[in-house]
């Protein structure tokens, strides 16, 4: 404040000794000796300094805009070697993450060759402490116990050179040995320790981004509901796109004046301009509105809906600056041209722009856009939330599938597909006997009759309908899949249990849904045009379904428990999971435990480019393995078959 | 789309480019060290603009400004300075703000508009403070000292930093 004060005199004194010198060039020019004019040179120049560090130090503060416009991204399971391991380690304290690594892998290797290999369970142990299990000597010198073969000092040596540490090599040789033992194997690099590169950075980078982009976008979608339709975000604030441009004028005129050259002293007025332009700057309280129109509201899933944004100043000045990213639904993708638009807009003048985005499953709402509203000079910024309510709706329809779904051997009363072990009305022959009083007439076997003249009856399998609930695991889980890009788990599994749901229906069983990780998310079994109508909304638009990974972890017990007491003794339950983890598994295991006849189609979202990536395709396997050992059909769904195919040759071999 | 195309808008650039350029050649040939300093920060410029650093752009700009004062130390030709001053703080506003727009609005977005306004009234106030400052200086005549240009500009600045 001080110093303001002092520059402020001393200003007004210049001003007047140079209007003096300008009137009368004698008077101040004795006055003004060569070492005032050095000293005031050097002290300008000092000033120009001081501007020059601020500037260095102070960074410009700008709006960061979000990412709308990009899909989401899912990654394959297995993420941290460790996490996987934390199942075979069961209650073990450990505390060395090596150690725990060691133990996590020595437990997976002893549990693989006991389930695969020809082992019992302390023949594995034996095998494995010995280092006998394998041929990868690093494999079994990274588990194993002291009388283990290690490599040769000379492999250690070379290996020394390498970038992958000893231990590294191990674990990486240990899981393909496990991988390899479990029947999953396929080739691994050295590159395979390493995070992948390209999907890593950009996970954590749009995880980043994400959370700046999830936090401006969505999580606050729901809170701006009750803010007035056009929020302040960000009051205006000085951007520092002009700081230290008064170091032009100081150092020229510090400059010219040590020199006395004109033509640096007069270069001097050229950063007063500017300076005195970015002081001017003063961003006018405009008012801007938005309109958003969608080329079909109601489109198909795949199809290309055009988003026509308007924007218009409303306000009774010109906007100079305005920056403008539309609040495209985090599900959506855009797929043609920028939801971005920068213009610069007359009074009561407005502009459009149109982009393209792609239309996938589900109920998207358009969030409110992001304006970014600058001053002629960029100096100051203001942040704004335009919100303009637009619902993007999209609810495909359901296809029938053409392979019967294998259910299990329980059903209703009521007529239908599943063949009994009963003899009674049916239409295949099941077994005949002899003809008791009372018997219809068409039942008796005539032929026979005919032939040795014995009265027989025929009867044929009695055929029943079942009472099915589909459950798809929809917790966090299960957003996953093997290529960041790809479409991910969940929303295949929604796919595959729609054509479920109708192929049931259409052949006579009664159906429900329901989803685990929800509790509202319930479709009692039913049958009939408008639970058809409803299963297909509910599928299309339920939150639990949402493409938009969840961020909130529910309690899953209390909902598992709900589920079980919703379902009536006897109802079929398919399970549709990718059993990444062990809830999944689990759930399947307590129902049918609790005589509910369940069967499991589990989507294959596992990847193998890491190490943790391929120890989770062991550890999955280990999960099928475990369930069927249990009773329990699962149908093991790969990424790139459809669900079709994969019914397809599960019938085929189980027919045979 | 995986990613969005963040380079700096592309007419900002383009002028911010040119302006670096201009800056460049109006002073340069008056002096070695004008040449060597400007050159520097010409190539900082570029290397700014293609990659969206702030950073080089500043730095460049103020090479280019630089050489322009050294430049003005050896000659007496108040034009050319002048000019080479202004291209060089228009090289850093236009191209600072190309990286800006980058940034906020991507390549893919349509940005035109905003950089015209912007490029236009930076460069009319360039235009206007250069005319202003060469007629001061053409109506000036010898007797009157270089001591009032001095204090009138030196309080111009003081002024401008105390009124905030």
């Amino acid at each position: 404040m001080n110093y303001r004060h002092v520059a402020l005199g001393i200003g007004i004194l210049s001003l007047g000794a140079s209007l003096l010198a300008i009137i009368s060039p004698g008077l101040i020019a004795v006055t003004l000796d060569q070492v005032l004019i050095t000293v005031v040179g050097g002290i300008v120049i000092l000033q120009a300094l001081r501007v020059i560090l601020g500037r260095w130090r102070e960074d410009r503060d700008e709006a960061v805009t979000p990412d709308p416009e990009l899909p989401i991204s899912t990654s394959p399971p297995g993420e941290e070697l460790k996490d996987e391991l934390e199942r075979f380690l069961g209650t073990k304290r450990l505390y060395f993450p090596r150690a725990r690594l060691r133990t996590g892998l020595r437990e997976a290797a002893v549990t693989v060759l006991a389930q695969y290999g020809s082992y019992s369970t302390a023949e594995a142990e034996e095998a494995v402490e010995a280092g006998t299990w394998t041929d990868d000597i690093y494999a079994a010198a990274c588990i194993g116990g002291e009388q283990a073969p290690t490599p040769p000092l000379r492999v250690r040596v070379q290996n020394a050179f390498r970038e992958e540490s000893p231990f590294e090599r191990g674990v990486r040789h240990t899981v393909d040995a496990i991988a390899a033992a479990a029947g999953v194997a396929s080739p691994s690099n050295e590159d395979a320790t390493k995070k992948p590169r390209t999907q890593e950075d950009r996970r954590t980078e749009s995880s980043v981004e994400t959370s700046r982009k999830r936090s401006t976008g969505r999580t606050d979608d729901t809170s701006n509901r009750h803010e007035p339709k056009d929020a302040l975000r960000r009051a205006t604030h000085s951007t520092g796109h002009w700081t230290g441009v008064s170091v032009v004028a100081l150092v020229s005129i510090g400059v010219g004046i040590l020199v006395e050259q004109p033509a640096v002293l007069l270069a001097g007025t050229v950063g007063i301009g500017y300076a005195a332009y970015a002081r001017s700057s003063a961003l006018p309280p405009g008012s801007v509105s938005l309109s958003r129109t969608l080329s079909n509201e109601r489109p198909e899933p795949g199809e290309e809906v055009e988003v026509t944004v308007t924007i218009t100043n409303d306000s009774e000045q010109a906007l100079a600056d305005l920056r403008l990213v539309d609040g495209v639904p985090e599900s959506l993708a855009v797929t043609d041209s920028s939801p971005r638009i920068g213009t610069a807009l007359r009074a009561g003048e407005s502009r459009s722009y149109t982009y393209a985005v792609t239309t996938r499953r589900g109920v998207h709402t358009f969030g409110p856009a992001t304006l970014i509203a600058r001053d002629l000079t960029s100096a100051k910024e203001q942040e704004r939330r335009l919100s303009t309510e637009t619902t993007l709706t999209c609810i495909p329809s359901l296809r029938a599938i053409t392979e019967p779904i294998p259910l299990r051997a329980q059903a209703t009363q009521q007529v239908g597909h599943i063949e009994t072990a009963t003899s009674g009305d049916g239409v295949e022959f099941y077994a005949t006997r002899e003809y008791r009083p009372g018997d219809p007439m068409s039942r008796i076997d005539w032929n026979r009759r005919a032939r040795t003249g014995e009265l027989t009856t025929v009867e044929f399998r009695n055929e029943r309908s079942a009472s099915v609930v589909i459950v798809v695991d929809t917790r966090e889980e299960a957003y996953v899949s093997p290529d960041p890009d790809a479409e991910h788990a969940l929303d295949r599994a929604v796919d595959a249990a729609g054509q479920l749901f109708v192929t049931l229906a259409d052949s006579g069983d009664t159906v429900g849904i329901a989803a685990l990780g929800d509790n509202s998310c319930w479709l009692a079994p039913g049958s009939g045009v408008d639970h058809r109508d409803s299963a297909r909304e509910l599928l299309a638009t339920h939150p639990a379904f949402s493409p938009v990974p969840k961020q909130s972890r529910s309690v899953l017990i209390r909902h598992r428990n709900r589920l079980r007491k919703r379902l009536s003794a006897g109802t079929q339950v398919i399970v549709l999971t990718p059993l990444c983890d062990e809830f999944g598994s689990q759930f399947a295991r307590r129902l049918d435990e609790r005589g509910y006849p369940v069967t499991v189609i589990s989507l294959d979202p596992t990847a193998s480019q890491t190490t943790a990536q391929r120890f989770a395709q062991v550890a999955r396997r280990l999960r099928l393995t475990t369930l069927r050992s249990n009773g329990i059909p699962v149908i093991d769904w790969e990424w790139d078959d459809s669900i079709t195919a994969t019914l397809a040759r599960f019938n085929e071999r189980w027919s045979r | 789309m995986n990613s969005i195309d963040r380079d700096p808008a592309q007419h900002s650039s383009l002028g911010a480019g040119c302006a670096a350029v201009v800056a460049f050649g109006l002073s340069a040939f008056y002096s070695w060290p004008a040449l060597a300093i400007g050159a520097v920060g010409l190539v900082l410029v570029f290397v700014g603009l293609i990659r969206g650093l702030y950073t080089a752009v500043t730095v460049g700009a103020f090479g280019l400004f630089v050489g322009a004062i050294l430049a003005g130390v050896q000659t007496t030709a108040v034009g050319p300075i002048l000019g080479s001053v202004t291209a060089a703080v228009l090289a850093w506003d236009i191209g600072t703000n190309a990286i800006s727009i980058g940034n906020q609005l991507g390549r893919e977005a349509d940005t035109r508009r905003l950089e015209a306004a912007h490029i236009a009234a930076s460069t009319g106030v360039g235009v206007i403070t250069v005319s202003i400052a060469y007629g001061l200086y053409m109506t000036g005549t010898s007797d009157q000292p270089i001591t009032a240009l001095f204090l009138l500009l030196l309080a111009a600045v003081l002024l401008l930093e105390s009124l905030r």
